[in-house]
């Protein structure tokens, strides 16, 4: 397999976006809702998109790296450069069951699995990093039950929505891989 | 596998890890915190000289919080305030991290309220305190039998709710002497931010603390933060109104449970 082309420029643009999107969204967006883990339902869907639109293995884990690496980098992580392995981890986890659930990632049931587990999946390296880097990891574990169960329900709903949305864009013509693979140049 | 089975396990998979969270937190709180007192960080009594700001109906933040629930901020309050270095912060190692505090009053005749700020040197300064009032709020409020309230001479109000150094009333200054001066730099410059982290609570394995209003001049209480950054040093906020005459005495200690 030739790595250096195993994702097209199209779609490291759209993963980049995606990645950035995460970013964005962390940043940006403030919600009133004040259970820990709630941003779930917002920062798992550009990370589903991006792997139900390019179909490959790796997908989450590029996003991870890049969403982390940004986050980190621009400074409102909390944990600075070690936010990268939450992200990471996030990835990893969605990579493997788009695996398991190859070609049902439309489904809302799959986009649910997927979104809780990738959500969980941050939260348990959260745990990691900061125990750690020798942080405060025991008040964390006071409230994990309502905080892992905050990752699950909302990751969960985040995946919902992605898959619905997945549903709605599938069908775009710049989006179909198989129409470029499959496009002969004209003579 | 099929994939309606596949879809099961997970699911099934989904549920188990909500137990298994539920689980892990109960095995963790049901131990006993440990609130034994060991070395003092302070131990310390301030009398009416102590209040160095004042009078007042407000304590810092990044706009000014009112200093009881209730109290109407920008209102004209007659508290009389005193910034106390507590010189500890918790110990992370602990089952229930938390800053352990007794205070004892002699001769108070109205309200006292403690808030709770904290520091961190690579911060630049102060940037938490606990919430006052709404969700997630917590304090302690000692009440006697008010007497009518009196003008203290010295204080001065703050005159600002952010950006402003905070002189100690501890006789040894401030532990962390940045300036020279023993201030303590508040600098609040996140809207809405710094309200979530430090917390005031009665029992330790409450770390999100509660409001608690009392009337026992003696007594404890434990000061705890939650979140990532790990606080270098607490500072206690003292406010009291009515009469604060020359037999006011404030006895304060602080401990740090292993």
């Amino acid at each position: 397999m030739n790595w250096r082309k195993y994702f097209s420029v199209y779609e490291l643009s759209f993963l980049s976006l995606m990645a950035t999107l995460v970013c964005v969204i962390t940043i940006f967006l403030k919600t009133p809702i004040k259970v820990p883990g709630h941003m779930a339902i917002f920062f798992v869907i550009p990370f589903i998109i991006g792997i139900g639109v390019t179909r490959k293995f790796g997908s989450g884990l590029f996003m991870g790296v890049l969403a982390g690496l940004l986050i980190g980098l621009i400074g409102t992580g909390d944990k600075g450069i070690l936010n990268v392995f939450e992200y990471m981890a996030m990835g990893i986890t969605m990579d493997f069951l788009a695996l398991v659930f190859k070609g049902h990632l439309g489904n809302v049931l799959v986009g649910c699995i997927i979104g809780a587990f990738g959500s969980f999946a941050k939260l348990l390296v959260n745990y990691y990093v900061i125990s750690a880097t020798g942080l405060s990891a025991n008040i964390l574990i006071i409230g994990i039950g309502v905080t892992g169960t905050a990752f699950l329900v909302f990751g969960g709903i985040g995946g919902v929505i992605s898959s619905a949305v997945l549903n709605r864009i599938q069908h775009i013509h710049f989006l179909n891989q198989n129409l470029y693979k499959t496009q002969k140049p004209k003579t | 596998m099929q994939f309606k089975y596949k879809l099961a396990v997970s699911f099934a998979i989904f549920g188990l890890l909500i137990l298994a969270v539920f689980a892990v937190q109960w095995v963790y709180t049901i131990q006993t915190a440990n609130t034994t007192v060991g070395n003092y960080n302070l131990n310390e009594t301030f009398s009416a000289a102590s209040f160095l700001y004042g009078p007042q109906a407000w304590v810092p933040d990044v706009s000014k919080l009112p200093i009881m629930p209730g109290v109407e901020a920008n209102g004209n309050g007659n508290f009389y305030v005193m910034l106390v270095d507590l010189n500890a912060t918790s110990n992370l190692g602990a089952t229930y991290p938390c800053v352990r505090v007794d205070y004892s009053f002699i001769g108070l005749h109205g309200t006292a309220a403690f808030h709770v700020y904290a520091y961190i040197k690579e911060k630049g300064g102060i940037q938490w305190t606990n919430r006052v009032e709404g969700d997630g709020a917590s304090g302690f409020y000692v009440t006697a039998q008010a007497g009518p309230s009196n003008i203290l001479a010295n204080p001065k109000p703050l005159p600002n709710f952010h950006n402003i150094c905070v002189k100690v009333s501890n006789k040894e200054g401030a532990a962390f002497n940045e300036y020279g001066n023993n201030t303590y730099l508040m600098e609040f410059d996140k809207p809405g931010g710094g309200l979530n982290v430090l917390h005031i609570t009665t029992d330790p394995r409450n770390p999100d603390g509660n409001i608690t209003a009392t009337s026992n001049l003696t007594g404890t209480f434990y000061l705890d933060f939650t979140g990532h950054s790990v606080m270098e040093d607490f500072l206690l906020f003292v406010a009291v109104n009515g009469t604060i005459g020359n037999n006011f005495q404030l006895n304060l200690k602080s401990s740090v449970p292993t």
